[in-house]
């Protein structure tokens, strides 16, 4: 027994011998493979990094398992309304708020409107608010305090800023400044933590007011644009959604086989339709990375030819001095299993490199963890296995008698 | 009583050349002890290559019979005879044939590894025997390093690792200088009077005085 592992190990020498023996060929048989681990690694690495920093965000946001939202008008996830947009009211939230699953509802307008201060003027999105949504939104105040129910019940002409709107507008010094709505003045009371971005979404650049008062003063209508429902955490969402819809159904007078006006938004859709783009990519760049090792395969199947070829009175005198046609096989096969674990190893190392290099220039950072090895070097053995079959039966097929005279 | 090593009996071998069927060897009847030294002589082209290949297992013999220490290798399977090649015959061949990327002493050891690997004892006796065959200060050269006569040294302890029951050298001298040749046919002659049997080929009269008993082969017979 001790001889026989004894003797496959020295087998496998031989080979990784002979293999080291010509550095050219290992190094553009390894190629191909190093390339397409390199490429389906690093590719499959970023994509799931994209996925576990949105899931993030949205947690951060409080928007995990047991929060969906409503947004009024019927139409495609996150494209515009198709239906009229003006039927979602609070006295709708009214009554869901009355539903047993529900905890809390924050209801919002929300608007792109002309912003100013001494300093600064632009397009900002203008948001108004019950004091319900910094809790909701799991949104720390930075500086000053958020709307209170006080603001809400006066229709105070106060604000609150999003942390890079307060650097844009005040340059940070924004508490008790006046800044200008539609031509309506607002006193800042307070500059909440920065959040960040989804995709090109900003978090961070927003005014919040009182929604009572962004109902009189600024757009002039009582309907909302949106509200966040936070349900009994164990809620399924999914019959919550139902439960809300057929509410919301009713009240608004739609008839069976009319659409809907209005759209329930469930995090895991957020997820989904942020990561479907990327994962679009991700599968394009799978079939190159296949398509790659398919050819790095037939690379190393057409030089394996080649060194079978010309290595073939070598194989003859092994022959003679007793490998039978099963260790000449094994001996070829050990070299594209070689070749194999070079090219896995290197791909795998090439594949961390541009992660590392990618996160460090973009906002993306790619999950790349040790256990991406197996892998890589499984389908690197798979395909030199494969491909390495055929050339090294030619070689244990080789008639050793006329090789060697 | 003496053993036999070979036992041939009407061994035929014939290629087919597309329609044509040609007959190298012609019925031989060959008998080798063991202890003996013998030469087989003849001009190229007359099938002592063919010969030496069925008698080295590399080969099958169309027809007849032959015994390889007492057992009919005529029909083994391949695997079984590259069994027999390891075990029981050293090759050595006219142009050395030693693996260039391996040092005198991996290819000394390389039959081993076909057998059950080698031993840290297996590389004390090749160490030995290079050393006896004058490599003791070359053992980590690589052929390309070494002359002629002492790549085929090396490829005679190759030959002697694994305690062959006999040695089969084809036309050994055919690349050698004269100085060369002599070395290494006083080699062969040491060998074998150390109980060896030895089987070599050549066309070369001197070489083939050497041994103890020569035959001629022509055109695919044994003529003396």
């Amino acid at each position: 027994m001790e001889g026989l592992s004894r003797r496959r190990t020295q087998l496998l020498g031989e080979a990784w011998r002979e293999l080291v023996s010509s550095k050219l060929n290992l190094f553009f048989m390894a190629f191909g493979l190093v390339v397409g681990v390199a490429a389906m690694t690093s590719i499959h690495s970023l994509g799931r990094g994209t996925q576990v920093a949105i899931i993030q965000i949205l947690e951060n946001l409080n928007f995990g398992s047991n929060a969906f939202l409503i947004l009024a008008g019927g139409g495609k996830f996150f494209g515009p309304a198709t239906t009229r947009r003006d039927t979602l009211t609070l006295e709708d939230m009214d009554v869901l708020k009355r539903l047993e699953f529900v905890v809390q509802i924050s209801p919002v307008q929300v608007g792109m409107l002309q912003v100013s201060s001494p300093r600064n003027a632009e397009v900002t999105r203008v948001i108004g608010a019950y004091p319900i949504y910094q809790r909701i939104n799991n949104w720390q105040v930075k500086e000053g305090r958020f709307i209170t129910p006080w603001d809400l019940k006066h229709r105070a002409k106060v604000c609150v800023l999003g942390y890079e709107t307060a650097r844009r507008f005040f340059g940070g010094e924004a508490l008790g400044k006046r800044l200008r709505v539609r031509g309506v003045y607002f006193q800042v009371v307070g500059v909440l933590e920065k959040k960040g971005v989804i995709g090109r979404y900003k978090l961070d650049e927003r005014v919040i007011v009182p929604l009572t008062t962004s109902q009189k003063r600024i757009f002039n209508r009582e309907w909302i644009d949106a509200a966040k429902i936070l349900a009994v955490k164990g809620t399924d969402l999914r019959e919550a959604k139902e439960v809300v819809a057929r509410i919301l159904r009713r009240r608004h007078h739609i008839g069976p086989g009319d659409v809907d006006d209005f759209r329930i938004i469930t995090p895991d859709q957020i997820v989904a339709f942020l990561t479907r783009a990327s994962r679009t990519l991700t599968a394009l760049l799978l079939v190159i990375s296949f398509i790659t090792l398919v050819v790095s395969g037939v690379i190393i199947m057409n030089i394996m030819y080649a060194i079978v070829e010309e290595k073939k009175r070598i194989i003859a005198l092994r022959m003679a001095l007793g490998a039978s046609p099963g260790d000449i096989m094994i001996h070829y096969l050990a070299i594209t299993g070689g070749v194999a674990l070079v090219g896995g190893v290197g791909g795998y190392l090439l594949g961390l490199l541009i992660v590392l290099v990618i996160s460090h220039f973009s906002p993306i950072s790619g999950v790349y963890d040790i256990l991406f090895l197996f892998p890589s070097l499984l389908f690197a053995l798979v395909t030199g296995l494969l491909f390495g079959l055929a050339p090294a039966r030619r070689a244990s097929k080789l008639p050793p008698a006329e090789l060697l005279a | 009583m003496v053993r036999k090593v070979i036992e041939m009996r009407q061994v035929r071998k014939s290629y087919r050349m597309g329609e044509e069927t040609v007959e190298v060897l012609k019925g031989i009847d060959l008998d080798v002890q063991e202890g003996e030294f013998l030469a087989i002589m003849g001009p190229s082209g007359e099938g002592k290559s063919t010969l030496m290949n069925v008698i080295g297992c590399l080969d099958r013999p169309t027809s007849g019979v032959y015994l390889l220490d007492g057992i009919d290798v005529t029909r083994m399977n391949d695997g079984e005879l590259s069994r027999v090649r390891n075990r029981k015959i050293g090759f050595i061949f006219q142009s050395f044939h030693l693996i260039p990327w391996a040092t005198a002493l991996e290819n000394v050891l390389l039959p081993l590894v076909y057998r059950e690997g080698i031993t840290r004892n297996d590389v004390e006796r090749a160490r030995t025997l290079l050393e006896r065959l004058g490599l003791g200060e070359r053992l980590n050269f690589r052929p390309g390093e070494l002359s002629g006569g002492q790549q085929q040294r090396v490829a005679i302890a190759r030959a002697l690792i694994g305690e062959p029951s006999i040695i089969l050298a084809d036309e050994p001298t055919g690349n050698l200088d004269f100085r060369a040749s002599e070395e290494v046919m006083r080699i062969f002659q040491e060998i074998n009077e150390e109980g060896r049997t030895v089987v070599i080929t050549t066309h070369d009269r001197e070489v083939a005085d050497r041994a103890k008993r020569i035959k001629v082969l022509r055109d695919g017979r044994f003529v003396s």
